[in-house]
């Protein structure tokens, strides 16, 4: 068998058949943001990249879409009269809500984050609260374009790159490069600075040259980029001898300014701060959250100082919060049943996250191979191996079901976004319990809004699942 | 593997990765799922074997995608995420133009589509082809050819339903 099936004519006639794939050009703040996390990355880091960069992907929305229809003139009187209506195919609804009566159109992008490759059977301890409540619905407003944002941070930051020399994407997703400073604006209204601030590390100890090799089946014509030629790189950092990083108190100080003079006004009350050590740098970063109903949401800002005390990172979205009116809730314990339909999941602020890790979990029952954070792949036992042979008897498997016992419900403010790109603010309960002998794991945030008030999406239709060996 | 030396090593491999996942998600996921995969290559970047990076990286990808699309459909039924075969791109993924291959392809098995595409529209040698699936390059060889011998036949089936 020839190795690249150069003169294998039933795999070329396969190549010619396939039309030219028009791949989006990927950015290598890919791989730094990849690389930035620590190196076992915790659910909180997992969560909290997320959300930078791409990550609410709306552009992705329309064909994920979810919700409709949400009338609570009819449910709940003393409430606002809110619509919200499916916007899927973009005809239900202008995209938004001035006063009661008003229609919106929303949908949602569901992101569970649970290890779903288990089955939970999620029941709810009956010590959970059955209290019923109110909580307001915020439309979450842009008051800066993409281009505005990107001018204001970039002339904050001293970039000197001019917007017109930078690439912009077909999604709207604008970045700069200078030199070592990136920065990208997406249509969230977010942005992300970055400064690659490599002074940050200990001294290097090992230098190396990347071995950088082309293959010739993905370049037939041998031609190679200048982005893939050889680097000589730093291979091993020694230990940092001293550490510029802000005290606390500073830190604090910084963080409040910095906000501040982007466009986020907050307290220094309001800052939590996090420390990193690792043997050869060192960061700290001061977060802080947009606030609804007095509760920290997913629109957070963050500043990281690196070892030199330079801003190595800082992120944050420039938005503006509208409350559009008041909704009733459900209790906490009527919400445990929303935790197996992912429909009525919606993203937080990270320090939900932060209170429990669904990490142990899979550490406990084993995760698959390729996303576990043990250094050697293993399979779990209970998934056939891969082997060569016909396809014609596949085997139904059952997941592991894991009893999953709901202690405790905080109120959150969640976040869902709609196929228009516009994004609301939902009252909400991050759910806390215990599975697998581990305690205080979050099971998820749902959506706390009554029935009636958002009609969902039809499930799709599930079919058996089955191995294909 | 520093920073500086993972950027370096995957940086090529922004391209093939980016038409990897074209092929086989909403074209509006791959950024976001090619961050999810260089985020798990980090994370087990010293597992990587050597010369092997972009193999590996679509072993990664696959289970990346297969994740994405049990999200999309359903949750629970979720022992296919071990399964990277569920990340095979279909005919209509491929865009294949009409005709007795797409047929063909298309009535194959997702491990057949599976091996196949990696070798046809990935470019992957035998040896690579086992890597992204995390299986011996002997077991890869055997199965490319069987995928072969299936997608042959049924080429031919196809053409004598024809005739």
């Amino acid at each position: 068998m020839n190795e690249n099936f150069e003169h294998d004519k039933l795999i070329q006639e396969l190549r010619k058949a396939a039309k030219p794939v028009r791949a989006p050009k990927l950015s290598e703040d890919a791989l730094l943001s990849a690389s930035s996390a620590p190196a076992k990355t915790s659910m909180r880091e997992h969560i909290a990249m997320a959300r930078s960069s791409t990550r609410f992907s709306l552009a992705g929305a329309a064909a994920v879409v979810a919700i409709s229809a949400l009338i609570l003139g009819s449910l709940n009187t003393g409430h606002a009269n809110i619509h919200i209506s499916l916007g899927s195919s973009g005809a239900q609804g202008p995209a938004g809500v001035s006063s009661t009566s008003d229609k919106v159109s929303a949908g949602y992008q569901m992101r569970p984050y649970m290890p779903a490759f288990l089955a939970y059977k999620f029941y709810a301890d009956s010590t959970l609260s059955k209290n019923e409540g109110s909580g307001n619905i915020y439309r979450v407003d842009q008051p800066l374009s993409v281009a505005e944002i990107m001018k204001k941070v970039s002339e904050y930051f001293g970039l000197k790159t001019k917007l017109e020399e930078t690439s912009s994407s077909e999604d709207g997703i604008r970045q700069l490069v200078d030199g070592n400073l990136f920065l990208t604006v997406n249509t969230l209204g977010q942005f992300v600075y970055w400064n690659n601030d490599t002074q940050g590390w200990g001294p290097c100890i090992r230098e190396g040259k990347a071995n950088v090799t082309v293959d010739k089946n993905l370049n037939p014509n041998g031609t190679t980029d200048a982005s893939a030629a050889p680097t000589t790189y730093c291979e091993e950092h020694g230990p940092y001898t001293q550490t510029k990083l802000p005290s606390d108190s500073e830190a604090k100080t910084q963080a409040v300014k910095l906000f501040s003079d982007l466009g986020f006004s907050v307290n220094e009350s309001d800052i939590s701060l996090d420390r990193y050590n690792d043997p050869s740098f060192a960061t700290l970063s001061a977060t802080a959250s947009l606030k609804a109903d007095g509760l920290p949401t997913s629109f957070e800002w963050k500043v990281t100082w690196s070892n030199t005390g330079q801003i190595e990172n800082m992120s944050g979205y420039a938005v503006k919060l509208v409350n559009v009116g008041s909704v009733p809730t459900i209790s906490p314990t009527a919400a445990v049943d929303r935790l197996s339909d992912h429909r009525w999941s919606a993203w937080s602020a990270s320090n939900y996250y932060f209170a429990g890790t669904p990490w142990n979990v899979y550490k406990t029952l084993g995760m698959p191979a390729g996303l576990d954070d043990t250094p050697n792949v293993v399979t779990p036992s209970v998934v056939a191996q891969p082997s060569v042979g016909p396809t014609d008897s596949p085997t139904p498997v059952e997941p592991p079901l894991v009893d999953f016992r709901v202690l405790r419900g905080e109120l959150a403010m969640g976040t869902i976004s709609d196929s228009k790109g516009q994004t609301w603010i939902l009252p909400s309960y991050a759910l806390y319990g215990d599975a697998n002998n581990d305690t205080g794991l979050l099971a998820g945030i749902v959506l706390a809004v009554q029935d009636g008030v958002i009609d969902l999406p039809t499930m799709p239709a599930v079919s058996p699942l089955l191995l294909p060996y | 593997m520093d920073q500086q030396e993972f950027v370096a090593a995957f940086r090529e491999h922004l391209t093939p990765l980016s038409k990897y996942l074209t092929r086989r998600v909403d074209r509006s996921d791959v950024e976001d799922l090619a961050a999810d995969v260089f985020e798990i290559a980090w994370r087990k970047r010293e597992s990587c074997p050597p010369d092997m990076q972009l193999a590996w990286l679509y072993r990664i990808a696959g289970f990346v995608v297969a994740n994405h699309r049990r999200k999309q459909g359903r949750r629970g039924f979720s022992l296919q995420l071990l399964e990277t075969d569920t990340s095979a791109p279909s005919a209509e993924d491929l865009a294949l133009s009409a005709g007795s291959v797409s047929d063909a392809f298309g009535m194959l098995s997702q491990a057949d589509r599976q091996v196949l595409s990696l070798i046809a529209f990935e470019g992957l040698s035998v040896a690579q082809a086992g890597v992204a699936l995390g299986i011996s390059a002997n077991s890869a060889s055997q199965r490319i050819k069987r995928a072969r011998e299936r997608l042959a036949k049924k080429m031919s089936d196809d053409l004598s339903d024809t005739e």
